[in-house]
């Protein structure tokens, strides 16, 4: 048997555990069921509502913008179309006018 | 019993007439759109007279404030304006049905010039109601143009004046002043 196999069969033998074992495991595992669990929120526990109230505000204030955008554009259109109107009607007086002047 | 459905549509129709009337464009008038070179419509409301005017006022200036108060007075604005590239696109008979609405006892024209030579004609009328003006419609046919503009509302050629200079309204051409001594340029020519 050479050093090696010699080495590998010292390292993979089967060793008992030493006495009381299972009771320092069991003893252990109590100790860490008795502590306090850390928090989720550590700090002050009204953040909680923070990143909730924050997405919503968020949400809000996008959908206000986007509706102001909207409402922009539609009023924006609706003014051209008021001008298109009023130069229409100016060029088609403009025109009654110099014919009546014709006559 | 039966309900008697003409006196609702009579009721309907004269609630209608009272808060202003709509002069429908006839159906024709679409076909000629789609040969057109050019078209431009305006369907413009109360709401949406009301949202322009909103935004006009953010312009604050002499214009708009002028413009404003027009606005204010009108239920709303109704425009078609199709222009041909070449004359004789439409007839006298796509323009009728238009006349015809015109006809009623509370329209009346103040102007109506027609230039045979040109072949333009311009007719204004204006709608009252109660002694007070309502609303007012150019109807202009020329060789390459057809325009309809109907100002819905408590308008008259006083507030078309106030715009004069602007938007290619002339300037001395329409409603005498109340304490003018001159007498109306206008004049009626039918």
């Amino acid at each position: 048997m050479d050093p090696f196999e010699e080495q590998m069969k010292k390292a993979l033998r089967r060793e008992l555990p030493r006495a009381g074992f299972a009771a320092r495991v069991r003893r252990r595992i109590a100790v860490q069921e008795e502590r306090p669990r850390r928090a989720v929120w550590p700090w002050f526990p009204a953040l909680r509502w923070v990143l909730p109230i924050l997405v919503c505000l968020v949400i809000v204030v996008t959908l206000w913008y986007r509706q102001g955008k909207v409402e922009r554009a539609r009023g924006e259109a609706a003014k051209q179309q008021v001008y298109v109107a009023l130069r229409l009607a100016g060029a088609k007086m403009q025109l009654a006018q110099s014919k009546v002047r014709q006559f | 019993m039966k309900p008697n459905y003409s006196v609702a549509l009579v009721v309907l129709a004269a609630t209608l007439t009272a808060h202003g009337q709509k002069i429908q464009v006839p159906a024709s008038w679409d076909k000629l759109a789609a040969k057109a070179q050019e078209v431009a419509n305006v369907t413009l409301d109360k709401s949406m007279l009301g949202l322009a005017a909103k935004f006009m006022k953010d312009d604050n200036d002499q214009d708009s404030v002028e413009i404003n108060r027009l606005l204010e007075k009108l239920n709303g604005i109704y425009v078609r304006h199709i222009e041909f590239k070449n004359p004789g696109e439409f007839t006298e008979a796509e323009v009728e049905p238009v006349r015809a609405q015109l006809q009623g006892p509370e329209w009346s024209q103040i102007v109506n010039v027609s230039d045979k030579n040109s072949k333009e004609k311009v007719v204004i009328y204006v709608r009252t109601v109660n002694g007070k003006s309502a609303g007012m419609v150019i109807l202009a046919e020329e060789p390459t143009e057809l325009t309809f503009v109907h100002l819905d509302g408590s308008i008259d050629l006083h507030d078309i004046d106030a715009l004069s200079g602007n938007f290619g309204i002339p300037k001395d051409v329409h409603a005498p002043k109340a304490n003018s001594e001159k007498p109306n340029p206008t004049g009626e020519k039918r």
